[in-house]
């Protein structure tokens, strides 16, 4: 079998591409310690004060908290009803499951910024422009394809026989979805909660058109600021996010062993 | 007909928001991208023109933008292909006990914000970034290099940001090719280059479709980046939208590039998924 | 009172009739299989009794009690899937408690009712296990268990033997039979494999396109089929075609068979004769009892208990013949000339067309 093993070559070149990825990673953790407000290699001395500038700071504080909001607010909305639907869609209880499939999926092909603009002339028509239920509204637009992708995957992976034996056993139509097809369909869907979350906590394409100056959330802060020049509390709250997110990630992989979901 | 109440009765809620939140207002920007802006005066109601789209082919800065959109692409894709083939192979061939630790640092980029990525690049790559700084450091120039607002610039971020997609599909493509087959070959006298050439590389060849569409999709629509590492002057589709909505108030015109480039990725997006039907016939 | 019965039982799909107009009575406590090739209707009609699908046509009932249109969880029928269908993220006990639950037994009864029925499949203490831990004829018991537990009226069986090997299919015949008659639980058994049915059945019903062919006990199925479907699709028999004359068959070729049946058809009836493989006997000679026909040993194979010989009668039919490979005749080399011996009473004797 060694012939069939990668050589050499394409290992280290494969371990350079991954250790390109973690470069930016890598070099905004470095960023949030370092004295000095342009980042050097080596850095040159190391300091907490821009952590602490962070967390004192109501900006940033505020965009973390909305977005936080957003982000479960949505990702939970987009659970309840992406599951209802594809349930609903999986099971051919209407027709044109295929049509109706594609509608759900559609937000994931639109590109985000042409949803964005499209969601701020029609808010700002019917007089809704600036309002917090409007970006929630969007933000389950665009996370709801995701857990609608993990929900029909996870359902196409049941035996139908199992709920049939529910069914026959006495267990009626709710009873089986709670105690027999929703356990098993629950790694997938923390997966597609998971990728909703990420999507809702990232998005700027659609939230920076929507957003009033009350709702600002995290990444919107971060790329209007940059748009002032490298600032060292950016790379802080970065770094912040970065951990929460190596964290979140490494719980999802020992919880539902994520990497299969992806 | 009991279980097609309760279908509709499941479905509903969805399909409301949808409409009202998504359909309905992509609908309402065909109306739009038909009239006509007047600096200073705002939107015309009453003039229906197509001077909004033929500006998008015939105006130098237009035409400008389009091409570099659809040439970022193209060239974010092929880096992705090229960079992100090795690290698939290594994924599904290299020793089974790398698997999950590669495939969890190719995630992670994946799942950290996009903002927080394209900021990593930023300190890396702006005058006085820790690139510059390096080469500085290190004689090999005396001049900052010109890596941000330009095509450089914008080719690392987007290749850095796209990357995992390909490999996480290209990984999804190797995994298919049954090693008996590959080992056929090589009973039969394939050299290993020859193995790749004949047998690997052609039987990944839907996923090597299916991710290049995916990447040159998310490329030509991507706004973050583009604007984080190419500014305000260095401008693509996306981002010039979005300067036509919120700086310019230029609607029309921003909803006719919208409209233009929804329509290119559903018209890619649909041609790849009717080649990877066919594959899929002929497999 | 559990006796099934169904009346004028049809399901079609849009202009497809799987289960055409079809009426049995199960009397209770008997067990009846629904045998026939597949696509012949006998799961769906199984899955209607059991209220997974809904019938176009007819009635159910159960004890008296009409359950046409009931969901399945009103209907208190136990039934077993061909795939187990056990539920993978519980434990063999919550799969079996799991209908005891839904009737509101818990507590130290529903412990005991559990014990108790996976004492019946002799799996006491693999309660913690789960399904994926244990073997497929174990997994097999446990949906047994698991339908039992909540003594339902009516026991059903979707084909569930056909996903384990040939040796643990045997093994698990013998204990559905015992399990069955202990219980004495009212059971309809869907398979294809005849020596299954057979072998478990009170009475089999052989059904072909979503019609009865014949509804009786094994032995009658075996000895006197009703139709040529019958005939044919149980047992290994040969089929000769044949015209009646003078109270025996005439085969062409001068061939001439003697067959119980024949002295009740008009001369001139085309017949279609079975002849089951085991029936026939080879000898050097014409032998005294029944017709002996002569014919050539075209190929010889040997099967361990069996000698299948295939022998070319006349220009026209090839007859297979199986001999016990310990006996008689169980040494004849290919392209001997010898006779074939067919008692008449082991002839089936149908008219050509009829019911095929």
């Amino acid at each position: 079998m060694n012939e069939q093993r990668p050589g050499l070559t394409i290992s280290s070149v494969a371990l350079l591409v991954v250790l390109f990825l973690q470069i930016p990673v890598i070099v905004v953790m470095l960023a949030s310690f370092s004295e000095t407000s342009y980042l050097t290699i080596p850095p040159q001395g190391w300091t907490l004060k821009w952590f602490e500038a962070v967390l004192t700071d109501r900006t940033y504080i505020d965009a973390i908290k909305n977005s936080l909001i957003l982000a479960v607010g949505s990702t939970t909305i987009s659970l309840v009803l992406g599951v209802a639907a594809s349930y609903a869609i999986f099971r051919k209880l209407v027709p044109g499951s295929e049509a109706l499939t594609s509608l759900l999926m559609a937000p994931l092909i639109i590109p985000s910024v042409v949803i964005g603009v499209a969601l701020l002339q029609y808010f700002t028509l019917v007089g809704m422009r600036g309002s917090f239920w409007v970006l929630l509204i969007a933000h389950v637009v665009i996370t709801v394809p995701y857990i609608v992708r993990s929900a029909l995957a996870s359902l196409s992976g049941i035996d139908l026989a199992v709920e049939e034996a529910a069914r026959v056993l006495g267990a009626n139509g709710f009873t089986t979805f709670r105690l027999v097809t929703l356990p098993l369909i629950k790694p997938g869907l923390v997966a597609g909660a998971l990728f909703s979350f990420v999507t809702s906590m990232e998005n700027v394409p659609v939230t920076i058109f929507l957003a009033g100056p009350r709702d600002t959330t995290l990444p919107i802060l971060i790329f209007t600021s940059v748009e002032m020049g490298v600032n060292p509390s950016v790379a802080a709250v970065s770094t912040l996010l970065i951990i929460a997110t190596a964290i979140v990630l490494l719980a999802a992989e020992r919880w539902t062993g994520f990497h299969r979901f992806v | 007909m009991k279980s097609l109440r309760t279908g509709a009765l499941l479905l509903s809620p969805l399909l409301f928001v949808l409409l009202a939140a998504f359909v309905v207002p992509l609908l309402l920007l065909v109306p739009t991208s038909f009239q006509e802006y007047r600096p200073g005066q705002g939107i015309a109601t009453d003039v229906w023109t197509l001077q909004n789209f033929v500006r998008i082919g015939a105006d130098e800065f237009y035409r400008e933008v389009v091409l570099r959109t659809i040439g970022l692409g193209i060239a974010v894709t092929l880096s992705c292909l090229l960079l992100g083939y090795p690290v698939a192979y290594l994924i599904v061939r290299g020793n089974p006990r790398w698997r999950l630790p590669l495939t969890l640092l190719v995630i992670f980029p994946l799942m950290l914000n996009l903002v927080v990525r394209s900021f990593g690049w930023i300190v890396l790559l702006t005058n006085r970034g820790v690139v510059n700084n390096l080469l500085i450091d290190i004689g090999l120039i005396e001049r900052p290099l010109r890596l941000m607002f330009n095509m450089t610039g914008l080719m690392i971020g987007l290749t850095h940001i796209y990357l995992p997609f390909m490999v996480l599909m290209l990984v999804a493509a190797l995994q298919n090719v049954p090693r008996d087959v590959e080992s056929a070959a090589a009973t039969l006298g394939s050299s290993r280059f020859h193995i790749f050439r004949a047998v690997t590389l052609p039987l990944t060849a839907p996923g090597i479709i299916s991710g290049s569409i995916l990447v040159f999709v998310l490329t030509i629509s991507a706004l973050v980046t583009p604007r984080m590492l190419g500014g305000p002057t260095y401008q693509v589709m996306a981002t010039l939208i979005y300067d036509e909505f919120m700086l310019l108030l230029d609607w029309p015109s921003g909803s006719a590039l919208s409209f233009a480039l929804a329509i290119a990725t559903i018209f890619i997006i649909w041609i790849s998924s009717r080649m990877t039907k066919r594959w899929a016939g002929l497999a | 009172m559990s006796n099934v019965s169904l009346r004028h039982l049809a399901k079609r799909y849009g202009k497809v009739a799987v289960v055409k107009d079809v009426s049995l009575e199960i009397a209770e406590g008997e067990f009846v299989s629904l045998l026939g090739p597949s696509g012949c209707g006998k799961t769906t009609i199984l899955r209607m009794v059991a209220g997974l699908i809904e019938p176009s046509d007819g009635a159910i009932t159960v004890g008296g009690r009409d359950i046409t249109r009931l969901p399945p969880n009103k209907r208190n029928v136990g039934l077993v899937f061909q795939s187990y269908a056990l539920f993978p993220h519980m434990t063999v006990f919550e799969n079996v408690a799991f209908g005891l639950r839904r009737k509101g037994e818990g507590g130290a009864a529903l412990d005991e009712r559990v014990r108790e029925a996976l004492a019946l499949v002799r799996l006491e203490g693999y309660g913690d296990r789960y399904p994926r831990q244990l073997s497929g004829g174990q997994q097999q018991r446990v949906a047994m268990a698991r339908a039992i537990a909540p003594r339902p009226s009516v026991l059903l069986f979707d084909e569930p033997l056909s996903n384990l090997d040939a040796k643990l299919r045997d093994e698990m015949q013998i204990e559905l039979k015992r399990l069955q008659r202990d219980l004495n639980i009212t059971t309809l058994f869907v398979t294809h494999d005849q020596a299954e049915a057979l072998s478990l059945s009170d009475r089999v019903c052989v059904m072909n396109d979503g019609v009865i062919q014949q509804f009786d006990t094994p032995e009658e199925i075996y000895h006197r089929p009703a139709t040529a479907f019958v005939a044919s699709f149980i047992g290994k028999p040969n089929r000769l075609a044949g015209t009646v004359k003078d109270g025996a068959v005439d085969l062409g070729d001068g061939l001439m068979l003697q067959s119980s049946g024949a002295a009740s058809l008009d001369d001139g009836t085309p017949v279609d004769v079975f002849i089951r493989q085991e029936a026939v006997t080879l000898s050097a000679s014409p032998n005294g009892e029944g017709t002996s026909l002569p014919g050539t040993i075209v190929l010889r194979s040997f099967s361990g208990a069996q000698v299948q010989y295939v022998v070319r009668l006349g220009n026209r039919f090839e007859v297979v013949v199986e001999v016990a490979s310990s006996g008689e005749g169980a040494n004849l080399a290919q392209g001997k000339e010898v006779f074939l011996t067919i008692r008449p009473q082991d002839t089936i004797i149908l008219r050509s067309g009829a019911g095929a």
